[in-house]
């Protein structure tokens, strides 16, 4: 089956079956390396894109019905301003250790801070409830997440 | 290998629906773990594939004075969204899953799948929700109880299409919600309460319980309803012994990977009386 989409602001074909996995498709068709998959069960959020500017698991989805969307990968994010400003925040606070689970958790908090550009630690906290990290124990990425907002004030 | 059909309308989709034995793909979320393959591999559907989940016709939450009705396609992060929507009844919603499954998961898919710790559920059940149900031939209306039938299975026939779910728009004196899980998000539930009150001068003149993952569906206590109902506050601290006990007799939990029968019970049991003495006095 064809399916046209937008990727990182670029449109793109692919020829596939419709029920491949938009995380295979963005892995394997378009060399996106940032999408990891961890549980491949929509639990661990290191598989996350921006759907329509919505954060989603892209093992939960076929790639049937991406077609006509626009995705948001690591890989486009990482030429943004917003970008920037969270990679600082995150390098200040050592929110990356090993650093598997960190696209998930830059495009869950590009998320949160799209619709809420001054989130509370709390509000951090729930807006990364479903990516998981085996290495930080969190609080260093929610204080990277609010040294973010900060730093990028009045980008979001 | 399997076929799959995007259709451009409802009507499409019906007709796709009644002229060949097709799966239902709404936000995604149950289908692509029930029938995922091994990394790297396209989902192994048992059948064809019927995607909706961008069909605009039910992406749309209408309000009137007298109903809610949900499209089928509405995602659980367009409902949190709408500042119509009475805060009680997102309560249940704003727990489902995580951001991400929020954004893809569907009302009508929790319905469908039909599982008795559907976090929608109790509350439908407690608020005497409907579901509508479509084929080219016309529509059918049930109330959500006897749309659900068991574990996994509703009146929903082959050629039909779940398009709104219809709650009474309506407010409560009291409400009440409460999820236990092993985690906070991504958390299937192991019991889950959702109940209303309406208390007028010292009187219970209204009351629904509804409990989740503890029988073969979400169960609605109507019995224990019908004995609260008409009762004064005061009387309620007497009563609770026997109606916790009529709970008891009413529900079925089992022992299973997520939890225990004796957990299960117990816990049903404490959320009730929680809401019957301490939040009914609030
Ligand atoms: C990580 C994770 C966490 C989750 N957390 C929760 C949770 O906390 N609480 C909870 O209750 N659930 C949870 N779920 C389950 C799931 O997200 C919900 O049940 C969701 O509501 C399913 O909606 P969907 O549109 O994605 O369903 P789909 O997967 O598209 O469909 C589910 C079923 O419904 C049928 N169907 C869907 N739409 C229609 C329609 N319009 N007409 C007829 N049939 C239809 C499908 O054929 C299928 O049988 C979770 C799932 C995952 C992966
Ligand atoms: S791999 Fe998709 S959520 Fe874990
Ligand atoms: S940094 Fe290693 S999993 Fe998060």
């Amino acid at each position: 089956m064809k399916i046209d989409f937008v990727l990182n602001e670029e449109k793109v074909s692919v020829e596939v079956e419709h029920s491949n996995r938009l995380l295979d498709v963005l892995r394997d068709d378009l060399h996106q390396i940032s999408v990891k998959e961890g549980c491949g069960e929509g639990e661990c959020g290191s598989c996350s894109v921006l759907m329509n500017g919505k954060l989603v698991n892209s093992c939960l989805i076929a790639i049937a019905s991406v077609d006509g969307c626009h995705i948001l990968t690591l890989e486009g994010y990482r030429k943004t301003k917003r970008f920037e400003a969270i990679r600082k925040g995150f390098e200040v606070s050592g929110s990356v250790q090993c650093g598997f689970c960190t696209p998930g958790f830059v495009l869950a908090a590009e998320a949160l801070l799209s619709e809420n550009p001054d989130p509370s630690a709390l509000e951090v906290m729930k807006g990364i409830e479903g990516n998981l990290c085996r290495c930080t124990g969190y609080q260093m990425i929610v204080a990277g997440i609010l040294e973010a907002k900060e730093i990028g004030k009045g980008l979001w | 290998m399997v076929r799959s059909f995007k259709p451009a309308s409802l009507l499409e989709a019906l007709h796709i629906r009644k002229d060949n034995d097709v799966m239902v793909y709404g936000g995604g979320s149950d289908v692509m773990i029930k029938y995922r393959s091994w990394s790297g591999t396209p989902a192994q559907f048992p059948k064809d594939v019927l995607y909706i989940g961008h069909l605009e016709e039910l992406k749309s939450i209408d309000i009137s004075d007298s109903e809610i009705a949900i499209g089928a396609t509405v995602s659980y992060a367009q409902f949190l969204q709408d500042e119509r929507i009475p805060i009680e009844y997102k309560r249940p919603i704003e727990q489902i899953g995580s951001v991400a499954i929020r954004n893809i998961g569907t009302f009508a898919g929790n319905i469908c799948n039909a599982s008795p710790a559907g976090d929608t559920l109790p509350m439908l059940y407690a608020l005497n929700a409907k579901v509508i149900v479509m084929s080219t031939v016309g529509k059918r209306e049930f109330a959500i109880e006897n749309f659900i039938t068991g574990p996994g299975s509703t009146c929903l026939k082959n050629d039909e299409i779940l398009t709104h779910i219809i709650i009474p728009n309506k407010t409560y004196s009291h409400s009440y919600y409460c999820k236990v899980g092993t985690r906070k998000a991504n958390a299937i539930s192991k019991v889950s309460v959702f109940a209303i009150a309406d208390v007028f001068k010292h009187q219970v003149t209204d009351i629904r319980i509804a409990i989740g993952s503890c029988g073969p569906t979400v169960i609605r206590l109507k019995d224990v309803e019908a004995k609260i109902i008409g009762s004064k506050m005061s009387d309620l601290d007497l009563m609770i012994e026997s109606v916790l006990m009529m709970v008891d007799d009413k529900i079925v939990p089992i022992d299973d990977v997520r939890s225990t029968k004796i957990y299960r019970s117990k816990v049903a049991l404490n959320l009730i009386e929680a809401f019957l003495i301490k939040e009914l006095r609030q």
